[in-house]
């Protein structure tokens, strides 16, 4: 029993580190694998296969797959022969580099895998050039660094940048040397010129070969250069404005669409009113689409003066968490006191609104805003706390709990989403009372709240975990 | 700009007992590097402030604590500093809550200023072991209360919850220099800076904290122009919609929400 606790705890930890790890810094995430895959190599297997599947963040998907193809055990070796094949040419390049770097090896196995990607381009022209116009460089250092020798075709594309007429890669150089607008917007129409390698070929980007380009986006790749877009004067034009428009629209729905790429884009992109509202629409859809919060939730965020981050987290959680919440949902501010907060739809928008004259100042009480609940008699089943963890007034959380509980006969769990220089003092006090905690480390990385979404949606992480251990690792089907 | 966005007030609260005799150089070294980081930023206009704390009688009968208020003259803080004499000081534990109790409570911070206590010590408050032993019950390691005249409790009725409340009361903010290798101390300065959103290290990562309250300086500070424009808009439209505000300014919502909160922590919201 012990050791099952002892392992399952493990997992859980496991699982917390890697949901909430911050993006790009692939050295700290190696690191973290390499732990993992020590400590317990078959649920890092089936990890790294259920992360393909679900999860957002690349660094980790990289990482994953350079661990798997460079493990000791075959199983874990070809999942990741599998897995790699479906990666574009810049993270096989990338996965490759893993390997030599951090893991200081590159087993046969890997290089074969590397060898089959670049065939099965090979084999297909079409395939092939748009992977070569893509990811030109990822594609020559994988021949080169991994001494593949390519086929004519390849060879004539990528090192003697003699492409064959008719090729796509021939077709970006009469892009680059054609002398009228008209004619770029045809070539990039005709065969399909992706937009961050066309914006290479050509100078000046006129309002019809940005329609053109526009035209051949995927929503995602709009939103990714909505900076760019803006910056190439595609927000003034009328047609180009209305193309971004019904691309932001078809986000909305897409389903390879990220929430937080289009929040990360409204931040750093000047751009209107509308394309703003477009894209917290994008989040507030996509948001919605992993999943529905059925059980009745509070929700505490700390507003005490030693928290700057956690308001901005607050809101959006605020904002997830209402969107998707099917029952009833309470929301308070607290320092010393709770301040209830409420917000007049679910947008993100609405509760900047709702949070607009709170602002991080005074001491603070958990306790104050279950105190509030406990009063007003207000039932839920969780209770979702954004805090750094340090109570220094009355009522405290652990005091104010079993009364909350006792009156209202329920025993809500308690998810702490740590944030600021926390530390775990008040997990330890609830864990010391018996109160069901589970905690979630908010590291500065937007793109990671989604991940609470599971954990709030009535899934505990220990069903979490079994989905996970259930996941199948892929087999070579040139193997059985 | 129409209010004073970059003051910066700092204290040093130090442990000058005599216990800090061997650290005391170190120390107050690294007091003058912080003056002199601080103050090489001409965006900054910096205020410092010391207070000395030592114990309660009868460990100690010279004084708990002495005050020395923020000033604009740096080079008198920093003679100051260098007069400091370690001294006295009886049991182990020392004055550590009084020293940032009266901080807090006693300087006279400039309104709307941006607050810091650099809490430099090399021992625990009294009854910190004891504090530890309810506050993390499973937390393992020393629990001593390594020879505390106080172990049940410092005689000033404070704690770390009410030091720290009182630092978020004033909106200061405590970064913790632990001078010695007591993993006791370490923990206590730990605990009251974390409380208040600061950091904690031990000396030899000094630059660590240094480069925390630099950090945070340049959070706050940053776009120190844009935020004063954001102040005016937000006065003149008399609301804080983030929209509105961005709006009026052409510029987007979400940087305008950031300066927004920077604005509204150090109370230049309250119309």
């Amino acid at each position: 029993m012990t050791t099952n606790t002892t392992e399952r705890d493990l997992r859980l930890d496991i699982l917390n580190s890697l949901l909430t790890t911050p993006h790009r810094e692939l050295k700290a995430v190696a690191k973290l694998h390499q732990q993992f895959c020590e400590v317990d190599p078959i649920f890092y297997g089936h990890l790294a296969v259920w992360y393909q599947q679900h999860g957002d963040v690349r660094d980790h998907k990289e990482v994953f797959i350079g661990n798997l193809l460079s493990s000791n055990l075959v199983e874990h070796r070809d999942a990741g022969f599998v897995m790699l094949q479906e990666f574009p040419p810049y993270q096989v390049a990338r996965v490759v580099d893993f390997m030599k770097q951090q893991r200081q090896k590159l087993p046969r196995s890997a290089r074969t895998a590397v060898r089959r990607y670049l065939q099965k381009r090979e084999a297909n022209p079409t395939f092939f050039d748009r992977a070569a116009v893509r990811g030109r460089k990822a594609m020559k250092h994988l021949y080169a660094s991994l001494h593949i020798k390519p086929g004519e075709r390849a060879n004539a594309i990528l090192f003697k940048d003699a492409p064959p007429e008719g090729s796509l890669p021939f077709m970006l150089k009469q892009l680059a040397k054609a002398e009228t607008t008209e004619r770029q917007a045809q070539i990039i129409a005709e065969y399909n010129i992706p937009y961050t390698v066309a914006v290479g070929a050509i100078e000046q980007l006129t309002p019809p070969v940005l329609v053109a380009l526009v035209n051949t986006m995927s929503p995602q790749e709009v939103i990714n250069n909505l900076k760019s877009l803006q910056k190439r004067g595609a927000m003034d034009h009328s047609q180009v404005k209305e193309l971004v428009d019904r691309k932001l629209q078809e986000a909305q729905t897409s389903d390879r669409v990220s929430a937080f790429k289009a929040m990360k884009a409204a931040e750093v992109a000047v751009i209107d009113k509308d394309t703003a509202a477009q894209l917290e629409q994008v989040v507030n859809v996509q948001v919605k689409q992993r999943g529905k919060i059925r059980r009745s939730t509070a929700l505490f965020v700390d507003k005490s003066a030693s928290m700057t981050v956690a308001l901005e987290v607050g809101k959006q959680i605020a904002a997830l968490v209402s969107g998707i919440a099917e029952a009833e949902l309470f929301v308070y501010a607290f320092d010393a006191i709770a301040h209830p907060i409420t917000a007049k739809g679910p947008a993100l928008s609405d509760w900047e609104k709702a949070f607009e004259r709170i602002f991080p100042k005074g001491a603070t009480s958990l306790g104050a805003p279950l105190e509030a609940m406990r009063q007003q008699r207000r039932m839920v089943e969780q209770i979702v706390i954004v805090t750094d963890e340090q109570e220094n007034c009355e009522p405290y959380l652990a005091t104010v709990y079993p009364r909350y509980c006792e009156e209202l006969k329920i025993a809500p769990n308690v998810v702490i989403v740590k944030v600021g220089q926390h530390d775990d003092y008040l997990e330890q006090r609830l864990q010391h009372c018996k109160i069901p905690v589970e905690s979630f480390t908010f590291a500065g990385d937007y793109y990671a709240l989604p991940n609470l979404v599971p954990m709030l949606s009535g899934r505990s992480r220990l069903e979490l975990l079994m989905e996970i251990i259930e996941t199948p690792l892929p087999v070579r089907s040139d193997k059985s | 700009m129409s209010k004073p966005l970059n003051h910066v007030d700092l204290c040093f609260v130090i442990d000058t007992t005599g216990s800090m005799g061997s650290f005391i150089q170190e120390a107050k070294q690294q007091l003058l590097n912080t003056i002199g980081i601080l103050s090489a930023d001409s965006n900054i206009d910096l205020q410092v402030g010391l207070v000395q704390y030592r114990d309660h009688p009868p460990q100690d009968d010279s004084f708990i604590t002495r005050f020395y208020p923020l000033t604009p003259h740096l080079q008198q803080m920093q003679k100051r500093i260098n007069k400091l004499a370690p001294q006295g000081g009886g049991d182990g534990p020392e004055a550590v809550y009084r020293g940032v109790y009266d901080a807090c409570t006693q300087m006279k911070w400039r309104p709307h200023s941006c607050r810091f206590i650099l809490l430099v010590g090399d021992a625990p408050p009294h009854g910190f072991a004891a504090w530890l032993r309810t506050a993390a019950p499973g937390k393992k390691g020393r629990r001593g209360n390594s020879g505390d005249a106080w172990p049940q409790g410092c005689p000033s009725g404070l704690n770390v919850e009410s030091v720290t409340a009182v630092a978020e009361n004033w909106q200061v903010t405590v970064h913790g220099l632990c001078m010695s290798t007591s993993q006791l101390a370490l923990e206590a300065f730990r605990a009251i800076a974390t409380g208040t959103g600061g950091q904690c290290a031990w000396v030899t990562e000094a630059q660590d904290v240094i480069s925390k309250m630099v950090a945070i300086l340049g959070e706050e500070f940053r776009d120190l122009e844009f935020d004063g424009e954001v102040l005016a808009a937000a006065q003149t439209l008399q609301n804080l919609d983030s929209g509105e505000i961005a709006e009026s300014m052409r510029c987007p919502r979400l940087q305008v929400a950031g300066a927004i909160a920077r604005l509204g922590k150090r109370g230049f919201l309250d119309f």
